[in-house]
């Protein structure tokens, strides 16, 4: 059944594709690498689960979760980002590690280390078409990863907002010159990339029926892996990129077994690489012409 | 007519380099101001000062009588006062029409950002019909004019030109200075930093020549012009029996 697996492959490509998206915004706009991305991802799952277990609606459980997101982000840009940025490159990189540290520690101490049981919000309905099978929750992941994508893509491309953000992308100095106030636009970004990140989080839990302090690490992995395939700083490449690592990962349990799924993933990562050094869809770094 | 910009004992300071020494001069509406010198005399960090790109450590700004000293750059855009900054500055990754709109990004009123960006069309053909191509594909002259164009989408009252015709072919800098000279007609009042002295003398109603960080000279452009002595001191001009002066060549080679 490969057209099964393929539809698999995409359905979890979706989560990737929102984790993906998430590092490229900051690394495409900020050249910041956030490693608190997989705690802000398992804080989508864990808040939204906490404040469902607490008897809120699914709507305001969401919402809830990405507002937690969104808060801590903007707390990682002005604590570690921003005032460490003037110093080393380094710093801000390891602070936001401390970050993920920190959450998946206060989840810890929140739920506990054991897996803990999402309830299924998506009706269990199976869609069938033709001999495939998709199931709702799988659907609705699909549908809303890419119609956020799409969403923020025309945001970056048809508006303002989105044409200062790419002003700030190419060249800060020249934002700056040209009057774009980068310091609320950064913090912008950052919750915009929160966002994604919390409702890949979301998705996840809505797929799997289940959150743990940790589940941001291999999911957090395979999106940085999505990004650079698809080549950094560019959002379709994202996608592109974790929807390939979703079928490759998909389709390596189905004909090679689990246990090397890691070894097919970044296998395929480490062959894009030498391939093509610039990913899937990058383009080599514009050259300025004066 | 007042002053539109007015510099006060401006200090400019980079560190314990010093650029700027109590620097005070006026930018009189409706003209045109050279601001000349050499390399170092502290013209883009007097340009940078008034744009607020840098904080003076003493002095006052003025912009139409009020104090500026203080605010950020886009409140001063938003007065009008506009920067076209010294190598372009295009985003390349932008297309032409994207860099016009970004220049107009605290405008709120679309309709006369699509009229003012039409009319640049108009006046530049070769951005017009590339207006959804990348800015990359543009030439150094015609990525000149769409830094100007990018500036006056701002709709400025005072227009400051950073070294314009710095690696432009001598077709493009007729151009330029042409488009200048239009632009100050409409009632735009500028403020050009040029090493290309003689052609910025030609067109300027005043002229203020930097040296180290003070004002040497200030006057009429054409006594300027015509001081054989101090244009070889302070312009790059060859005094009658000096040997002929090259311009130093500029680190990028691009010509429009």
């Amino acid at each position: 059944m490969i057209a099964q697996q393929l539809v698999n492959g995409l359905m979890l490509g979706a989560v990737y594709v929102l984790v993906a998206v998430s590092f490229t915004l900051t690394i495409g706009i900020l050249n910041f690498l956030n490693f608190s991305i997989p705690g802000l991802f398992m804080a989508g799952g864990m808040v939204s689960f906490v404040l469902l277990r607490a008897g809120l609606h699914w709507s305001l459980a969401i919402l809830g979760a990405v507002a937690a997101a969104v808060v801590v982000a903007l707390a990682v840009e002005r604590l570690s980002y921003r005032l460490s940025r003037a110093r080393e490159a380094e710093v801000p990189l390891v602070s936001s590690l401390g970050f993920l540290v920190l959450l998946e520690n206060l989840a810890l101490v929140t739920v506990g280390s054991d897996q803990q049981a999402f309830p299924p919000l998506v009706p269990d309905f199976n869609l069938r078409l033709g001999g495939l099978v998709i199931g709702g929750a799988q659907l609705v992941s699909l549908v809303a990863a890419l119609a956020l994508v799409a969403g923020m893509s025309l945001v970056l491309t048809r508006t303002s907002l989105g044409r200062q953000i790419r002003s700030i992308a190419e060249n800060r100095e020249t934002a700056v010159i040209l009057g774009i106030d980068v310091g609320r636009l950064v913090p912008c970004v950052f919750a915009l990339s929160a966002a994604f990140t919390a409702l890949g989080g979301v998705l996840f839990a809505l797929n799997y029926l289940q959150v743990s302090p940790f589940m941001g690490e291999g999911v957090g992995f395979k999106g940085v892996a999505a990004m650079i395939l698809g080549g950094m700083g560019s959002v379709w490449g994202a996608v592109a990129g974790g929807l390939l690592i979703g079928l490759t990962e998909v389709l390596s349990i189905g004909y090679l077994g689990a246990d090397v799924v890691n070894v097919t993933v970044y296998g395929l990562l480490l062959a894009v690489l030498i391939l093509r050094p610039q990913g899937l869809f990058g383009r080599p770094p514009a050259r300025e012409k004066l | 007519m007042g002053a539109l910009l007015a510099l006060e004992g401006l200090c400019v300071a980079y560190g314990h380099v010093q650029a700027l020494h109590e620097v005070s001069l006026a930018v009189e509406e409706g003209t045109i101001l050279a601001l000349l010198g050499a390399n170092g005399a502290g013209k883009t960090s007097l340009l940078g000062a008034a744009a607020g790109l840098v904080r003076p450590r003493r002095g006052r700004i003025l912009f139409q009588g009020r104090d500026i000293t203080g605010q950020t750059v886009p409140r001063r855009l938003a007065a009008g006062l506009a920067l076209v900054p010294e190598g372009r500055r295009i985003l390349v990754s932008l297309t032409i029409e994207e860099n016009l709109l970004v220049g107009a990004h605290l405008r709120r009123d679309p309709e006369g950002v699509r009229r003012d960006v039409a009319a640049l069309y108009e006046r530049f053909p070769n951005l017009g019909r590339r207006r959804h191509m990348a800015a990359a594909c543009l030439s150094g002259g015609e990525q000149q004019m769409l830094a100007v164009g990018r500036a006056m989408v701002a709709r400025p009252r005072l227009l400051m030109l950073d070294e314009p015709s710095l690696g432009l072919s001598p077709l493009f800098i007729a151009h330029l200075f042409d488009l200048v000279r239009e632009l100050n007609r409409d009632g735009i009042t500028i403020l050009l930093v040029e090493q290309n002295t003689g052609m910025a003398l030609a067109i300027a109603h005043h002229a203020v020549v930097l040296e180290l960080g003070r004002v040497a000279m200030a006057g009429d452009p054409s006594r300027l012009a015509a001081d054989p002595l101090l244009a070889a001191a302070y312009l790059g001009h060859a005094a009658p029996d000096a040997p002929p002066h090259q311009e130093p060549a500029t680190a990028e080679g691009v010509t429009g």
